[in-house]
């Protein structure tokens, strides 16, 4: 689905509403802040867990269907470079992982404050079970050079990375007026049918600005119950 | 069956399917709860060999040979031999079944004769017998009594055992009527610990 459709559905709702029209640069901030939006939705709200039960209702990995949503995000896993210290740089696009694999064995991601006991533990060493913790630098792993006297694993991540930013380009006619340009634009990155859940939220947006309650609902509604 | 696929099948049935990348019950902690549940399965078949036949024995299947373990000199006429676990607790000398010595060119000898703990300290009251090896186990170790210069040799023993812990892709040495006692037994215990109320904090709460 182009990004000049969704700005023709949403000038058309908006439209139908007798409310008025979007520019693109407002359809540009606002389709943008429903792009992440809606990956926040997909990957799991943090507003939606319940005391004991860290989970969304809608949550990445919650099942098939959730994931494939999330698929246009999710490349071939990659090879991580980790320096002496366990420290992996983040990829420049990455959002959250995936999973993360030394050979076909997995790494464990352990909370900070459980660190010293993973790292001692006789059950599972970390020299033959290697774990990393999240810092804002990147991944640190364990066993390290610096910490362990053991180099750390060769470490691969399959990673949910940020989505394009959607943007309606265009080149002004005659008279001035912006006509969209395909070769300036990004399209969205989702399947079809998750372009509409992004349009929703977008909708949302424009109705609060038009302060147009018609425009918000309809936008609930599909958000809420589906298309 | 190997010890990674019982380890999995039981890994299953805690987590009513696949575990997670993130589980808390590891390989790991599965296999070392194996090693209390096969002593278990041991103690139960001596139990019931004992109901069925009258006497108490722990069945052949349940035993592991292993072999080439170092002999070093403890004391005088006597020897240490490290064993790869605690042998189980079962009657007088349950836990060890037979102790041999092995030359480099493959020649074995004759098994070894048991002590119980009470005839560790009798049998010094007697007079040596001649050309016999006189063995006890004490925790991890196994002590071998002799004139013979046995050091020169390894060690051959036959252990109640549940083969090798330190490879899940070894066969697992107890007879399948028992599998369903170390399953129960295992499962038991992990859904104990999956049962315990977690709190997810570093606030300082004892979790």
């Amino acid at each position: 689905m182009t990004v000049d459709f969704l700005y023709r559905l949403i000038q058309y709702v908006a439209n139908q509403f007798q409310r008025g029209n979007i520019g693109p640069a407002r359809f540009n901030l606002i389709i943008e802040q429903a792009n992440i939006s809606f990956l926040d939705y997909l990957l799991g709200q943090l507003q939606q867990y319940s005391y004991g039960s860290p989970a969304s209702r809608v949550q990445f990995g919650v099942n098939e269907t959730a994931r494939q949503r999330l698929t246009p995000l999710i490349d071939p896993v990659i090879a991580l470079t980790i320096d002496g210290t366990g420290l992996a740089p983040y990829p420049d696009d990455f959002q959250q992982v995936d999973a993360m694999y030394a050979g076909i064995n997995r790494i464990r991601f352990v909370p900070q404050h459980k660190l010293p006991s993973y790292r001692t533990d006789p059950i599972d060493p970390v020299a033959t079970n290697p774990i990393y913790i999240l810092e804002s630098g990147g991944f640190r792993f364990y066993p390290n050079l610096t910490d362990d006297g053991i180099a750390s694993p060769v470490a691969t991540l399959s990673y949910v990375k940020t989505p394009p930013t959607i943007f309606w380009g265009s080149t002004p006619d005659a008279q001035g007026r912006p006509v969209y340009n395909p070769a300036g634009s990004t399209d969205p990155i989702w399947y079809p049918t998750d372009c509409l859940e992004v349009a929703s939220r977008a909708l949302k947006m424009v109705g609060v600005n038009l302060s147009a309650p018609e425009i918000s609902q309809y936008a609930d509604g599909i958000i809420k119950q589906g298309q | 069956m190997t010890r990674l696929q019982l380890i999995r099948r039981i890994l299953r049935q805690v987590y009513g399917g696949m575990s997670s990348v993130d589980a808390n019950i590891t390989d790991g902690l599965v296999n070392n709860w194996l090693s209390d549940s096969i002593a278990f399965a041991a103690k139960k078949n001596y139990l019931e060999n004992g109901q069925i036949d009258g006497v108490n024995y722990v069945n052949n299947s349940f035993y592991t040979t292993f072999k080439n373990l170092a002999v070093t000199p403890y004391e005088q006429f006597s020897y240490q031999l490290t064993l790869p676990q605690i042998p189980v607790g079962l009657g007088n000398n349950q836990g060890v079944g037979t102790l041999q010595f092995a030359d480099s060119d493959g020649n074995i000898s004759d098994p070894a004769i048991p002590l119980s703990e009470n005839q560790v300290g009798y049998f010094r009251g007697l007079r040596p017998i001649p050309n016999k090896i006189l063995y006890y186990s004490e925790g991890t170790f196994l002590y071998a009594l002799s004139t013979l210069q046995l050091d020169q040799y390894t060690g051959k023993v036959r252990m109640v055992s549940g083969g090798d812990a330190t490879d899940l892709n070894s066969i697992i040495n107890v007879p399948p009527d028992y599998f369903p006692d170390i399953t129960e037994y295992i499962s038991k215990q992990l859904s104990f610990e999956r049962a315990q109320q977690k709190t997810p904090t570093d606030d300082g709460s004892d979790s």
